[in-house]
């Protein structure tokens, strides 16, 4: 979020870089099934973006110090591979993985019934393979699918979208140049059925209006990507039953 | 088993999904009541049974209940009990006093190590998911032959097959002894020959990333069946 008023985002046409309009959507795809060995897993394409989560449990938790006797912890893990970006990321955990880690883990406790489960773990990998700004909404949203698809008992699903403002004017879902020179970002978790809020993150200055218009704009795309999450996951299991 | 919703064609639900609205029905497995609002927490497919709504899990971890035979293996252990990993969210223990051996306090590998499996029954658990087993009954043992195999929890109605016609067909086929337990595990015991053949049946449901129900695997497995 570097700020810089004079990098023209947005043409007097109200369209941006990539040729989105304000309101509209990168490309999302869904993959639900990838990884084999895991119980539950997604691949996520989001722009350039590609995250893929594998969910393993719920397990034994251990260490046993890490046990709760009345509901189940998330594990999650947030990594970026060295090759997600031109520059090579040092491998392993870093102090922004470990915020990410922490925000979705709270994130998705907020959906997932933990109390079902007491003493136990379920173990969130999430890997971002590609990245272009956002990879933390698009880590959550396919850790939500993957918890779905691993049969973990949930309240509502999640979706995860950002809005921000760039060159004055408010837009969903930024890419790498608007994340990089615009002049704010609101990342939100929203259960879609409920609407309810999941989480909420703010990095820049939003006046109330621009504030309201970018949770509308937040809002009207939750909706969008819950359905392709719908699709996705009925197309994985559209074979039926008995 | 009347498993018939309403009258309505069965349908596909994912978490949040709201399944009925104003209605009498209660709310079952899988399903929560907010609001007279029936709210699917798993995907799965809608099934009613006698006034309650419930789900069909896709895909749903075992869940140890008292009386379920299991087989698990050998995690850790301490002076006077077992834990084993019998495929749920919690370890199950195996007290000296349960098993069939006349065991000393801290001589539990005598009998049994890390990585053994054995044949079990889970006697309790409690309310906070503690799960005791027993190894005195008839069948229950250490597993020293054989393989054991993998097909889900949720495969099991599938394989053993209405009134175990299919486990059944699989044994006289095979001439294996087959035990299937209620945590998704099979062992099989037998010539090398026989035992291929029914890993070959196996291994569809452990190799499928799209677990029962599904009507693809359903259709591999009844054609494989079908061949025997």
């Amino acid at each position: 979020m570097g700020g810089y008023g004079d990098v023209e985002l947005i043409t007097k046409d109200g369209k941006r870089l990539d040729g989105r309009l304000a309101d509209e959507l990168r490309d999302i795809t869904f993959e639900v099934g990838v990884l084999p060995a895991a119980r539950g897993s997604c691949r996520m394409t989001w722009g350039l973006n590609i995250a893929e989560v594998a969910v393993y449990g719920p397990m034994e938790a251990h260490p046993r110090k890490i046990q709760r006797p009345d509901r189940a912890v998330l594990d999650v893990r947030y990594n970026m591979a060295p090759f997600s970006t031109t520059d090579r990321i040092r491998p392993g955990f870093n102090r922004r993985s470990r915020e990410i880690s922490k925000v979705t883990a709270e994130a998705l406790e907020s959906i997932v019934m933990v109390e079902m489960f007491p003493r136990s773990k379920i173990r969130v990998e999430i890997e971002i393979l590609c990245a272009e700004a956002g990879t933390r909404c698009c880590g959550i949203t396919a850790a939500a699918v993957a918890l779905a698809d691993a049969g973990i008992p949930m309240k509502d699903m999640l979706v995860s979208v950002a809005a921000g403002k760039i060159n004055d004017v408010v837009v969903l879902d930024l890419d790498k140049a608007e994340d990089n020179y615009g002049q704010a970002d609101l990342p939100v978790g929203i259960m879609p059925n409920t609407e309810e809020l999941a989480f909420l993150q703010m990095d820049g200055d939003l006046s109330p209006d621009e504030f309201n218009l970018a949770m509308e704009y937040n809002m009207k795309a939750a909706k969008e990507i819950h359905k392709l999450q719908i699709e996705a996951l009925k197309s994985k299991y559209n074979g039926g039953s008995e | 088993m009347n498993e018939v919703y309403s009258g309505a064609p069965e349908r596909l639900v994912i978490p949040g999904d709201t399944i009925e609205e104003g209605s009498d029905f209660t709310a079952g497995s899988g399903v929560i009541k907010i609001e007279n609002k029936l709210i699917a927490t798993q995907l799965g497919h809608v099934k009613e049974n006698n006034g309650t709504v419930y789900l069909q899990a896709c895909n749903s971890a075992y869940m140890p209940r008292s009386g379920d035979l299991v087989i698990g293996f050998v995690t850790s252990m301490r002076g006077n009990l077992w834990l084993f990993d019998i495929g749920g969210p919690f370890e199950a223990l195996l007290p000296m006093s349960l098993s069939p051996w006349n065991t000393q306090y801290g001589d539990l590998e005598e009998h049994m190590g890390v990585g053994d499996y054995a044949l079990i029954r889970v006697q309790e658990v409690d309310s906070q998911h503690g799960v005791v087993c027993t190894m005195k009954g008839i069948g229950l043992r250490k597993i020293t032959t054989g393989v054991v195999e993998s097909i889900g929890s949720n495969s099991i109605k599938l394989f053993v097959g209405s009134e175990g016609k299919n486990l059944q067909k699989l044994k006289e086929n095979s001439g294996c002894r087959i035990t299937v337990a209620d945590n998704g595990k099979i062992w099989i015991e037998g010539e090398d020959k026989g035992i291929s053949a029914v890993r070959d049946v196996s291994l569809d449901f452990s190799n499928s990333n799209t677990p029962y129900p599904n009507k693809n695997l359903k259709k591999i497995f009844e054609n494989k069946m079908e061949g025997l």
